[in-house]
């Protein structure tokens, strides 16, 4: 289930509200929300449900004893666990046929065992989560197991199970802790639904309403004359962005539903003034994971060039099996060396150049989600408009308006800043009212031609 | 404040968009009749067909001769079943269930428009889905629905366990409808005209749709139904209904298969026992499927279950011919 669809938004969510706040039994909310969590999980595939609840048990069980706070042995036994369990669902398939190259005994190019294992969906990000609880244990962050189901709502809490933000239990244990005396602020609720609506309509009506023109245009990569790959690449820029952070926004929204702060996951990415701004910015939650438990331990600093290597390689691949995705996290490694190395000269560049010369060059990068890796060569022919095979494919005025409408809501629309205007005077909270009534109907009218988010498939 | 807006301001767009779709509709088949040209309904829904059939026949005298199914009839023109156009309208539609033949059926003899003579096609395929009517739209819908649930003449054969299945699934056929409704595709259907064009795929003015010519000479297969999901009782509380619209001369048929493919499975010959014992034990014309319909020189078929026009017309043809209406 996701949640671009009436299913969820009119039947699954107020039965899981309804069953929370249910009066007399108040006690019951924490095993209620895992229900309703792996419910909503397992309508995409039970065994993948089944994955999830063993990853759960494996970190309860290792860390339940207080034995692991300082123990690295139970602590990298704790999380080897999810780890085996991610590597077998997302990497088995990329080891054997991208790296080992085998072939299955009629001599086929690719080797078939693995061609029936399905990703489990979320998988990296609830991976990640239950790492950095087996973790946080060991370094004594968490000073007491917090129990099973505690730890399960944690994990399994589905307004961010399957995309994000990747959260700490640490910024969600006064929520967990406080379930079964939470009472809904009406402040709260109201920010809750237009975070949630901005995030529907953000995903529906731009990243969706681009992905049209995207799924069109990305069909025929080596084929694309300049005008059209470069329209490719500002409008996937844009419909990646729009896309996952509009699922960001929901599962923000929604969490206040709950009783949950979830951190903010995009800071206004592109508006970064240089590379490692914009990584400050994008995807936050995934960056700060990233920092405290893998590039700090490593050494941080004190080995640069090779951390950041190492990093943003791991980083890629965290994104997807295959070696486009450690590409693209290689070419934003070189990005941010280079900036570093650069920095007097790019810092002193007009403000707005710098802002576009990031989204420039983050917006090239995006490339490498886009195609498998042995198109992003002659697409990149196609971009310098080298390319013999290219033809001419019409951008056309509805085209660019749509990535004109995309831009202006990038640069000039603020949801967060929006919200904020709940907290000022009757007169915006009416003409707010009135303004997202019309953008949750719209987006409801839409929600039939909407895609899966794409960051489901990390 | 804020929530209150919000909510009022959706519910007030949610009440305007079923306003709209409360307007009778352009009705295509008339204009199809003026001008001579089909017209193409692809982003209609079929409820949305439905509504417009059933309005054209209200703003129409009386047809002497209606043929009610799926898309395995819908091809059937005036000219395929030798009728003058005047007096023939085929009130098909692509997906259409026997429940929803039977409904618009209802409906069109509450309206004293029912044709004289109704040939309903029962499609043995389908029986392995739901098949609720999704027109007419609720509330008009419930009346259905309370009959489906209290269904007094089949009260012998339908148990609970029927009953709230039955319940059941028309929950589900109307969150479908819903779903239907809150969408653009749709929206835009209601809002804008059906243009004139003489492509393939688009309704006449009898309201048939016009099907490819040659479909070239294959090898066609079918998967047998995989269970039979209506059950018996309901399609004897439907044959009941039927029965008792005594202004039509009604006659039921089994939409044909491919040749060789008509005895093909147990679930397809269980579901035609079960429909032939309903539909003759309250007195209507059963026809079960012939063993071939098919031109030796083509048109063929286009698959193992959608028949060529022109052949299935001259089999419907000869199948009414022998019954005279009703005056």
């Amino acid at each position: 289930m996701t949640f671009n669809q009436l299913e969820f938004l009119f039947i699954f969510l107020p039965l899981a509200m309804v069953g929370y706040f249910m009066p007399g039994l108040a006690r019951f909310r924490p095993w209620w929300l895992v229900g309703v969590s792996l419910v909503f999980y397992g309508l995409s595939g039970w065994d993948h449900a089944l994955v999830l609840c063993a990853g759960i048990f494996w970190v309860h069980l290792i860390t339940r004893s207080d034995v692991v706070v300082g123990n690295r042995a139970l602590t990298v036994l704790a999380s080897i666990g999810p780890l085996l369990a991610l590597a077998y669902f997302k990497y088995s398939n990329f080891l054997v046929q991208d790296v080992l190259g085998l072939k299955d005994d009629k001599g086929d190019t690719t080797f078939s065992l693995f061609d029936d294992v399905i990703l489990p969906a979320g998988i990296s990000f609830f991976t990640f989560q239950l790492v950095a609880y087996a973790i946080d244990r060991y370094r004594g962050k968490i000073k007491q197991h917090v129990g099973l189901v505690p730890l399960a709502v944690y994990i399994t809490f589905f307004p961010q199970l399957v995309a994000g933000p990747i959260v700490r239990y640490m910024q969600v244990k006064g929520a967990i802790e406080s379930m079964r005396t939470f009472r809904p602020k009406y402040d709260a609720v109201a920010e809750g639904v237009a975070l949630a609506v901005f995030g529907l309509a953000l995903k529906v009506l731009v990243a969706d309403g681009l992905a049209q023109y995207v799924d069109v245009l990305s069909s025929n990569p080596t084929t694309l004359g300049p005008v059209a790959a470069y329209y490719l690449v500002f409008a996937f820029s844009m419909q990646i962005y729009f896309d996952f952070y509009g699922y960001s926004l929901m599962a923000i929204g929604l969490g206040r539903f709950f009783g949950f702060t979830l951190p903010d996951n995009f800071l206004r990415p592109y508006e970064a003034l240089n590379p490692k701004d914009f990584w400050r910015r994008w995807h936050v939650s995934l960056s700060y994971w990233i920092r405290d438990y893998l590039y700090l331990p490593l050494g941080g600093n004190k080995r640069y060039l090779r951390n950041i290597l190492i990093i943003f390689a791991l980083c890629g691949l965290w994104h997807g099996a295959g070696f486009n995705f450690v590409v693209w996290g290689l070419f934003h490694a070189i990005l941010v060396i280079g900036y570093r190395w650069t920095a007097p000269v790019w810092d002193s560049m007009p403000r707005i150049v710098q802002i576009a010369l990031t989204f420039f060059l983050v917006s090239l990068g995006w490339v490498f989600f886009l195609f498998e890796f042995d198109d992003v060569a002659s697409f990149g022919l196609n971009l310098l408009g080298l390319s013999s095979a290219a033809v001419v494919v019409p951008v056309t005025v509805e085209m660019w308006g749509y990535l004109a409408g995309a831009t202006v809501v990038c640069y000039f629309l603020n949801p967060e800043k929006v919200t904020a205007l709940l907290r000022r005077g009757a007169q915006e909270r009416v003409l707010l009212g009135v303004a997202l009534g019309v953008v949750f109907f719209s987006a409801i009218l839409f929600l039939d031609r909407s895609q899966i988010f794409i960051y489901f498939r990390f | 404040m804020f929530l209150r807006t919000f909510l009022l301001t959706v519910a007030l767009l949610v009440a305007g968009l079923m306003v709209i779709y409360r307007v009778d509709p352009s009705n295509p088949f008339a204009e199809a009749a003026v001008d001579g040209q089909c017209r193409t309904l692809d982003l209609f829904t079929a409820q949305d067909i439905a509504e417009i059939k059933y309005e054209h026949a209200e703003a129409h005298k009386r047809f002497d001769l209606g043929l009610f199914g799926s898309s395995r009839v819908l091809m059937v023109g005036s000219s395929d079943i030798k009728s003058q156009p005047s007096r023939f309208f085929n009130f098909a539609v692509a997906g259409m269930s026997l429940r929803q033949s039977v409904a618009l059926l209802e409906s069109l003899a509450a309206a004293k428009r029912a044709p004289r003579r109704a040939l309903i096609g029962f499609d043995n395929m389908a029986m392995q889905f739901y098949g609720n009517a999704e027109w007419p739209p609720m509330p008009e819908r419930l009346v259905h629905v309370y009959r489906d649930l209290i269904a007094p003449e089949a009260g012998q054969t339908l148990g609970l366990n029927a009953r709230i299945r039955m319940a059941w699934r028309h929950m589900w056929t109307f969150w479908q409808t819903v779903k239907q409704s809150l969408s653009t595709s749709r929206l835009r259907a209601r809002v804008s005209e059906a243009n004139p064009n003489n492509e393939t795929d688009c309704y006449g003015a009898d309201g048939s749709r016009k099907q490819r010519e040659n479909f070239a000479p294959t090898k066609i297969t079918l998967t047998p139904p995989a269970k039979q999901s209506v059950p018996p009782g309901y399609l004897d509380h439907d044959m009941a209904r039927l029965a008792a619209l005594g202004d039509s001369e009604i006659i039921v048929f089994e939409t044909p298969l491919a040749p060789g493919l008509v005895s093909a499975d147990p679930i397809s010959a269980a579901t035609r026992s079960a429909w032939l014992a309903a539909c003759t034990a309250h007195g209507l014309t059963c026809v079960p499927a012939p063993v071939t319909v098919q031109s030796e020189s083509g048109p063929y078929w286009s698959d193992a279950s959608h028949s060529p026009a022109a052949a299935l017309g001259r089999y419907l043809a000869v199948l009414s011919g022998g019954i005279a209406p009703k005056q």
